[in-house]
């Protein structure tokens, strides 16, 4: 009897085991596939028998970068994640610590409004930014898209860095205040320090959903700030498909994310739910 | 909590309220403004008021209609799929605490890569001719010439692809609710004789009820105004088989610039995702502190 019960358990704890690594293969597998055809020839691409041993050639990285100009769009999209996420930061650390501390007249509706900012569509929010910007020549230009980036960032930021506020003591305020600081000089030496590393997590976390956008960067980019997620659409033509390069560009893309999240591991799911759970 | 030093709004919220006042408060006026409006940027002589028109116009629109009912299509399958999903995977990996270091980082692959690039993963490991899943459904007689480009299997196919890109999240959110469980109630629960499922059941399930509306929430705002996936994989085809709300509200602005009737539709769209969030603040966000 107990020989059986035994077993049996084993047997689903052996079957629990096969199915998480076969979902991490399902995971894994379609991304690498597309990693390593980066650095395939382009008859290897096309082989009607996937061919998962190859020469690796490093030829598509000069031919995407450097013929197709990619390179513009990847200092495009590291020159727009960095500006977005610094004027972000900057308005919206404050504003959290006030959300977090502060009495302060229509509070509400305005920490509801922000929400809205974060959820409504991107349509709606890069529909009528073109025709704003349009009248005052930001089109197709980089602080044009740095601000459309903020109108989802700047929320995120606010939302998760309260929670932040939230968890530590508001005696801790009080006692700064009592030692003579002013309120800023409280927010600035004694609470930021503390919260150092939920404002550079969060940072990160901004970094990410930036440099991912393509709707904005679709509308509102052009052709000389568009950046890399949305210039893939370049590499589809009508004379085919450039698998190798399209491949490539990918690659660049997703692996400084991959790496930032699994630094990030421990905040992910804190910071993707707007602080709702703690993670 | 402090009273602020000026009766009204205070510093530290001017800058961000300023900014958000100016790239998209002013911006949904205009947009409110241009929905009463006869507007097109490609014909001459448009810009009359119109009134109600556009939205009415909206309501008799086939192919608005038909982009509601496909993602609502999307929302009804998916969300499900990926709750179901992401529950079972956190139960069997909490269950092995030591498979946990290498499992969260491969699944958190696919939710964290931009979605653009999600899209380029599955037309090339979906295409028939040389990507390694579409020549096998096709060597076993599924789908000759490719999910992506049949008018009967694209939109399951864009509903596969967000459950695979996120089905990680609600697996993560979950793990996270069930790592973080108190064990008292548990014990307590295992003391008085019940039975594994009986406890996952009683106990587990009712407390993941919070992580459970989160998810809901955020899922749902997301998967509604889904967009890039669908335009890098079948740009609303084949035919308007994929063309969710998002991606008609693209084109109606910016492929045939009819601005007034767009903005019309852009309002519609924003309507429901405006009711999300207001849930969404009156059940998740943490209310006020409670100090002083």
């Amino acid at each position: 009897m107990i020989t059986t019960k035994t077993r049996y358990s084993q047997f689903i704890q052996v079957l629990g085991i096969v199915i998480i690594v076969f979902v991490c293969l399902i995971a894994l597998v379609p991304y690498l596939w597309t990693f390593l055809s980066g650095f395939k020839e382009r008859t290897d691409i096309l082989s009607t028998t996937p061919k998962l041993f190859f020469t690796p050639t490093l030829k598509n990285f000069p031919e995407v970068f450097i013929t197709n100009g990619f390179l513009l769009y990847l200092r495009n999209s590291v020159v727009t994640a960095v500006f977005a996420v610094l004027l972000c930061l900057i308005t919206g650390v404050p504003a959290a610590y006030a959300f977090s501390r502060y009495h302060i007249y229509g509070k509400k509706h305005l920490y509801f409004y922000f929400l809205t900012t974060r959820m409504c569509p991107a349509v709606a929010e890069a529909l009528p930014l073109y025709i704003l910007f349009s009248k005052f020549g930001l089109l197709g230009k980089t602080p044009g898209l740095v601000l459309a980036h903020c109108t989802f960032i700047v929320a995120f930021v606010i939302y998760v860095m309260r929670t932040f506020f939230d968890d530590i003591p508001e005696e801790l305020d009080n006692a700064a205040l009592v030692d003579g600081y002013t309120e800023w000089g409280a927010f600035w030496h004694v609470i930021v320090p503390i919260v150092k590393p939920g404002i550079a997590s969060t940072a990160l976390l901004s970094f990410i959903f930036s440099w991912n956008e393509m709707l904005f960067s679709l509308i509102l980019g052009g052709h000389s700030a568009k950046t890399l997620p949305a210039s893939f659409s370049g590499l589809i033509t009508p004379h085919g498909t450039f698998w190798g390069q399209l491949c490539a560009a990918a690659g660049v893309v997703t692996v400084p994310i991959i790496i930032l999240a699994a630094i990030l591991q421990k905040y992910l799911i804190r910071g993707l739910s707007l602080g709702a759970v703690k993670g | 909590m402090r009273r602020s030093k000026w009766a009204g709004w205070n510093a530290w919220i001017l800058p961000a309220s300023i900014l958000c006042f100016i790239i998209s408060l002013i911006p949904w006026l205009i947009m409110i403004y241009n929905s009463f409006f006869n507007l097109s940027y490609t014909k001459v002589g448009t810009g009359q008021f119109v009134g109600l028109e556009n939205y009415r116009r909206a309501f008799d629109d086939p192919s608005f209609l038909t982009s509601f009912w496909i993602t609502m299509k999307i929302l009804l399958i998916a969300l499900p799929v990926e709750f179901l999903l992401g529950l079972v995977l956190a139960v069997l990996v909490s269950q092995h605490t030591r498979m946990r270091k290498f499992v969260v980082p491969v699944l958190t692959i696919p939710m964290v890569i931009a979605p653009a690039v999600v899209g380029l993963i599955w037309n090339l490991n979906l295409n028939p001719n040389f990507g390694p899943v579409g020549i096998f459904l096709r060597n076993i007689g599924l789908s000759a010439d490719g999910l992506l480009a049949n008018t009967s299997t694209a939109l399951y196919t864009i509903i596969a692809i967000d459950v695979w890109q996120w089905t990680p999240f609600m697996f993560l959110l979950f793990l996270s609710g069930l790592v973080g469980q108190p064990k008292e109630p548990l014990e307590a629960a295992q003391v008085d004789g019940a039975t594994s499922w009986q406890t996952f059941k009683r106990v587990s399930v009712p407390a993941l009820k919070p992580i459970f509306i989160v998810g809901f929430l955020l899922r749902f705002t997301d998967v509604y105004k889904l967009f890039d996936t669908i335009w890098t994989t079948t740009g609303g085809g084949p035919g308007m088989a994929t063309e969710a709300l998002s991606v008609f509200g693209y084109r109606v602005n910016f492929g045939y610039w009819h601005i007034g009737y767009g903005s019309a539709v852009v309002m519609l769209i924003f309507i429901i995702s405006y009711l999300a969030s207001l849930v969404f603040f009156h059940t998740v966000v943490p209310p006020e502190k409670k100090i002083n």
